[in-house]
């Protein structure tokens, strides 16, 4: 399965730019999910 | 057997044509790939409603396979495509990684190049694109490829003119650097161009280029929190890409050439009589493979791809529409998803066809290399007078190009330079054309082909002529 994953990740250009701002989105859509939770949570 | 040229960047296998038939050779790093898309249900589904293409396994072991793939019945490149296509091609490969995501698949890349047209339909054709994702991964790392081949040439196409064959000069689309060069400063912080060209761009130009870590694994700690922003990726790129659907209904110098009777020279009832031999022809010869040369908007093309106007008991002919001008070929698009017809409309000029593209010019076949020989008929309407008074092609060119194209018939109408239509696009020139006569356009096609039937349409300086090529 690593293997794979590589291969496939070499396949296209991920674009360095697209890929960090993909990354800043993830990140506060992370932050997101975890408010969401936490909301959920405590109703 | 050699493989297709269009075949060698994926290191999963082969692809192989042979008599018609398609064929992929999977290596063993490709089986894993092919067994999670034919064992998807997304991908079924898919083939079911004709958006995937159909794969049978014709053999297999631990270290390769066997597939045989449905053939498309006429290759297309999104050089040729008018917006309208390029905005299909790309919802239907988002509903595809949507859909996969949902099993814990995804697609390796996003390139309308995984894409052909079956009459006005795409499919998916790219079968090794499928790979099963880590359940941790929140990453598309094909998003950044679907921005630069689907999401940015649609909008350097609606907001700056700039035509697919130019935004595919590279390959892989256009990158955000490049795009961000045509904006100002003020269109760089819109919404619209913010996380799709500027972030990228300003991100981009601080990045470290040696610096690998960015490129390593990214992972969650939960799967749930991987696909919730997994889906909220995909959404936001399903919402550019809706805001750039094409709308119809755009003018270019051909869009009203049909409804104009002084751009095209024809009253209603002249019109009328061009439609009858037309229609008299196709339903006598039911031609099951069809060229319309200068579609326009589409009209023929949809008599001849209409079920029963062509006399064939199984439906009309399978249609290929070609025009120079992206608006009007965008326009037969949608009139093709309308009627439900079998119609793939291209944008293609005759006079400059698409030329052979990619390494060694082998991925991309040219134009006219798919065309020679595909069609049993072709249809050239109010054309020849455009490319030799436009283009300056010699007119036993033209014949000797119609006889190339198809297999037995061509219809052809021939334009006198008397002809209001021709003199326009002559500008002046008309002693250049005073040697073209219906005497030797009859003497020069007769060189390729035998004069079934003409009609010289009343009052006009035009007629139509169905040919049948010798053998």
């Amino acid at each position: 399965m690593h293997n794979f994953l590589i291969i496939a990740q070499v396949y296209v250009d991920p674009g360095s730019g697209a890929l960090l701002w993909q990354m800043l989105v993830a990140a506060a859509l992370g932050a997101l999910y975890f408010f969401r939770k936490l909301i959920r949570f405590r109703k | 057997m050699p493989a297709s040229g269009a075949s060698f960047r994926d290191p999963g296998g082969r692809l192989y044509l042979r008599d018609g038939r398609v064929l992929r050779e999977v290596n063993r790093g490709g089986l894993e790939c092919l067994d999670a898309a034919l064992g998807s249900r997304a991908v079924q589904d898919s083939i079911e409603r004709g958006g995937f293409v159909r794969t049978t396994i014709l053999s297999r072991d631990e270290n390769h396979a066997l597939a045989e793939h449905e053939a498309i019945p006429f290759a297309s490149y999104p050089t040729e495509w008018p917006a309208e296509m390029l905005h299909a091609a790309g919802m239907l490969t988002l509903d595809l990684a949507e859909k996969l995501a949902a099993e814990g698949l995804g697609l390796k890349d996003a390139t309308p190049f995984n894409i052909l047209f079956r009459g006005r339909d795409p499919v998916f054709v790219d079968v090794l694109s499928v790979e099963r994702r880590d359940p941790l991964d929140p990453l598309w790392l094909a998003r950044a490829q679907f921005i630069r081949t689907f999401v940015l040439p649609l909008a350097a196409e609606r907001y700056f003119g700039i035509p697919f064959a130019q935004s595919f000069a590279n390959r892989d689309g256009i990158e955000p650097e490049a795009f961000y060069r045509l904006l100002t400063p003020a269109q760089r912080v819109l919404p619209r161009y913010l996380g799709l060209v500027s972030m990228p761009k300003w991100l981009g130009s601080r990045t470290n280029p040696d610096d690998a870590s960015i490129y390593k694994p990214h992972r969650v700690d939960s799967a749930g929190k991987a696909r919730f922003i997994l889906d909220r990726n995909f959404g936001s790129l399903r919402g550019s890409l809706r805001k750039l659907a094409p709308r119809g209904g755009q003018q270019t110098a051909w869009t009203g050439y049909m409804g104009e009777k002084s751009a095209c020279s024809y009253s209603s009832e002249q019109f009328a009589e061009k439609e009858k031999f037309v229609a008299d022809c196709l339903r006598e010869f039911a031609p099951k493979r069809l060229l319309d040369v200068g579609a326009n908007t589409g009209h023929f093309s949809a008599m001849a791809a209409r079920p029963g106007s062509s006399g064939d008991a199984r439906g009309g002919a399978s249609v290929v529409a070609i025009d120079g001008d992206a608006t009007v070929t965008g326009g037969i698009w949608r009139r093709a998803r309308e009627e439900k017809l079998d119609v793939l409309p291209l944008v293609v000029n005759l006079a400059q066809p698409t030329p052979a593209l990619g390494w060694r010019n082998r991925e991309c076949p040219s134009f006219l290399d798919r065309a020679t020989g595909a069609f049993d008929f072709v249809l050239m309407l109010a054309v020849i007078h455009h490319m030799l008074a436009t283009e300056r092609v010699p007119l036993d060119e033209i014949v000797s190009l119609a006889a190339d194209l198809t297999s037995d018939l061509a219809l052809i109408e021939f334009v006198a330079p008397g002809d209001p239509m021709f003199r326009r696009l002559s500008r002046g020139r008309d002693e250049l054309y005073a040697y073209l006569t219906v005497e030797l356009f009859e003497q020069t096609v007769a060189e390729r082909f035998d004069t079934i039937r003409k009609h010289r349409v009343s009052g006009a300086e035009r007629t139509l002529y169905l040919l049948r090529k010798r053998a």
